[in-house]
């Protein structure tokens, strides 16, 4: 039986882990190359000015470095307690990325950091320079590893892995496939061009508090100039590359992009609601709809879910109704039908181990051959029946767990257009700064200051709200397709997830008013302060 | 080579500013707190207990039983 006490403490503790470990994250990843541009501009230029800038701002990056140090490494305990079933199941492949993030980047980044903190007055300035830029690179290689991890959790397809039946483990099949998923390499491409808009939001909103209060008005403005050059990069990069990552998604998650938006009925030239309050419906209201009905309020954009998903303002988007009933006309199979593939692969597992102990080396070939029979061909990929395992476990609720086949619409739909919205806000804050400071009327434009001090939270909020689309949106799956999120948990006694869960609770918090405190502190103090 | 290396970290450790000391204490701690408090008593290594080959037949098992609503009838 489910658990589902358990399910629940389990998947609360563990995002509650990763958003306070993400809080400190993408401020590391967009901090560390923001110092290095300022390093840069001082080893050029060769002027005290910019290297106390610089300075100022390794000095921040530097706390946050120190704060959110090792607050991952919880996760890593995680999966072994509390998700032992997948850590059996895919620790083989799913460690490989983990592993190399911990040897090589984790190393790399402790490396340099200790030349790039202890260095000044020691090492040349060129081989300080080239330490902060291997600090950046080091920071940022480390959440390629980890995407690479996220993206086969996304996405996982038997062009880098096989199912080994006599182990019941993923095995790497392809290394470099793997880390040249594509859902992979947007989510990376994404995440840290968010990072790099955070820190630049950052770095603008501080300088902007000092213009308005009147203080260290030359760092201030040399400061903002650089984050507004960058910030107007990175934040419509953030923008391209998320393009291209929701049209990843339509192609490989087709559930969470149509909980995303809300799309009950698939339709061609499907549109994209701007703005809007999706109903609420049960499984009965999804399957009894004709057309549209998602929404009690919304202005719908026509035509742009396919433009952006299909690069067709006419393609077909396949709606909840479609994918979890069946669409014949496009090929697209019902939730029972997978099923049915998935309880057929469980039964050839359980047939092979059967097989294994009775010495019948005929039965557990067949068993094995059956196990690995190609059930499907989508767009030339090959699938084979082990690939659908998971859906199999779905089995065992009522109407074979039609209900949880799709992730919940309201949070999916409200995190990702908040995301969104919050995208195009800095965009904006952007082309007005970065318009201001090179007219020169940014340093006396108190409004837009004020915006960029209003707005230094704010991509805290979006990348979180990022994350919780692409987390909720895998669900029901902690691998898709292959393992649900109920069959991969521990059962373990509730007791010690709900004691742990607290614990963390209540260290997150701690560290996290720290890092505030000194944040504060250091910025009151200003840029005469630092080192 | 190796004494330079070591004569490096001894002089940033020993110049460390005030704000430097207080982040390498809270590093201590947190530390401190995950591989041991954390490690040693929440979450205690188990796989030299339990060998590998049982550790097998334990998720076999977990990924093999499946309660389906049929069966449940038919209890």
């Amino acid at each position: 039986m489910i658990d589902y006490s358990m399910l629940e403490w389990a998947r609360a503790q563990f995002a509650m882990t990763a958003i306070f470990h993400f809080f400190f994250v993408p401020f590391t990843l967009g901090m560390s190359f923001m110092v290095a541009y300022f390093e840069t501009i001082y080893v050029k230029t060769g002027k005290a000015e910019w290297k106390q800038i610089t300075q100022f701002w390794q000095l921040l990056f530097g706390i946050n470095f120190a704060i959110g140090l090792s607050t991952g490494i919880i996760h890593e305990f995680e999966f072994g307690t509390n998700w032992s079933t997948y850590s059996w199941v895919v620790g083989d492949l799913f460690g490989a990325p983990l592993a190399i993030e911990g040897i090589v980047a984790f190393f790399m980044e402790a490396t340099f950091a200790a030349i790039a903190f202890f260095g000044w007055k020691r090492v040349s300035k060129g081989v300080h320079l080239t330490s902060s830029w291997l600090l950046a690179a080091g920071s940022n290689l480390s959440a390629l590893w980890i995407l690479i991890a996220n993206g086969f959790m996304q996405h996982p397809t038997s062009a880098f892995y096989t199912f080994n039946i006599d182990t019941a483990r993923l095995e790497l099949t392809d290394f470099m496939n793997l880390i040249m998923q594509p859902v992979a390499q947007v989510k990376f491409l994404h995440v840290v061009t968010a990072s790099y808009t955070m820190a630049a939001v950052f770095v603008l909103g501080v300088s902007s508090l000092y213009l308005l209060k009147g203080k260290y008005t030359s760092f201030a403005k040399k400061s903002a100039t650089v984050a507004a050059a960058s910030g107007l990069i990175a934040s419509i990069a953030v923008a391209v590359i998320g393009d291209d990552h929701a049209y990843e998604v339509t192609n490989t998650q087709p559930t969470k992009i149509a909980s995303m938006e809300g799309l009950i009925v698939g339709e061609k030239s499907a549109p994209i609601v701007a703005i809007g309050i999706p109903k609420s419906l049960s499984i009965e209201d999804i399957k009894n709809t004709t057309e549209g009905d998602g929404f009690s309020i919304e202005i719908p954009i026509p035509g742009l879910l396919s433009l952006l998903g299909k690069r067709d303002p006419s393609a077909f988007v396949p709606g909840i109704k479609d994918l979890i009933y069946g669409n014949d006309k496009y090929g697209i199979w019902s939730w029972d039908r997978l099923v049915a593939q998935g309880q057929r692969a469980i039964k050839d597992l359980e047939a092979y181990h059967a097989a294994k102990k009775a010495g019948n080396e005929a039965a557990m070939k067949a068993a094995e051959e059956d196990f690995h029979a190609i059930v499907a061909n989508v767009d030339g990929v090959k699938v084979e029946r082990a690939e659908l395992m998971g859906y199999g476990y779905f089995a065992e609720l009522p109407n074979n767990g039609i209900e949880h086949a799709f992730p919940p619409v309201a949070p999916l739909f409200f995190s990702f257009h908040l995301m969104v919205g919050l995208g195009f806000w800095f965009i904006l804050l952007f082309v007005l700064a970065y318009l201001g400071v090179t007219k020169g009327t940014f340093w006396d434009s108190k409004g837009l200051q004020k915006a960029a001090v209003y707005s230094i939270p704010l991509p805290w909020i979006a990348i979180s709200f990022g994350w919780m689309s692409a987390e909720i949106g895998r669900q029901p799956w902690t691998v898709f397709g292959v393992l649900p999120t109920f069959k991969s948990v521990t059962p373990i006694d509730l007791v010690n997830v709900q004691a742990t869960f607290f614990m963390f609770l209540v260290a997150f918090v701690v560290l996290g008013i720290a890092e505030l405190k000194m944040l504060f502190t250091v910025v009151k103090n200003g840029p005469k302060g630092a080192h | 080579m190796i004494n330079k290396i070591v004569l490096f970290y001894v002089d940033g450790f020993k110049n460390l500013s005030s704000l430097g000391k207080k982040l390498w204490l809270i590093i201590i701690i947190k530390l401190v707190v995950i591989f041991v408090v954390l490690k040693v008593f929440f979450f205690p290594t188990v796989d030299t207990v339990v060998s590998k080959e049982k550790q097998k037949d334990l998720y076999i098992n977990q990924l093999t039983k499946v309660t389906t609503q049929k069966n449940k009838k038919e209890e």
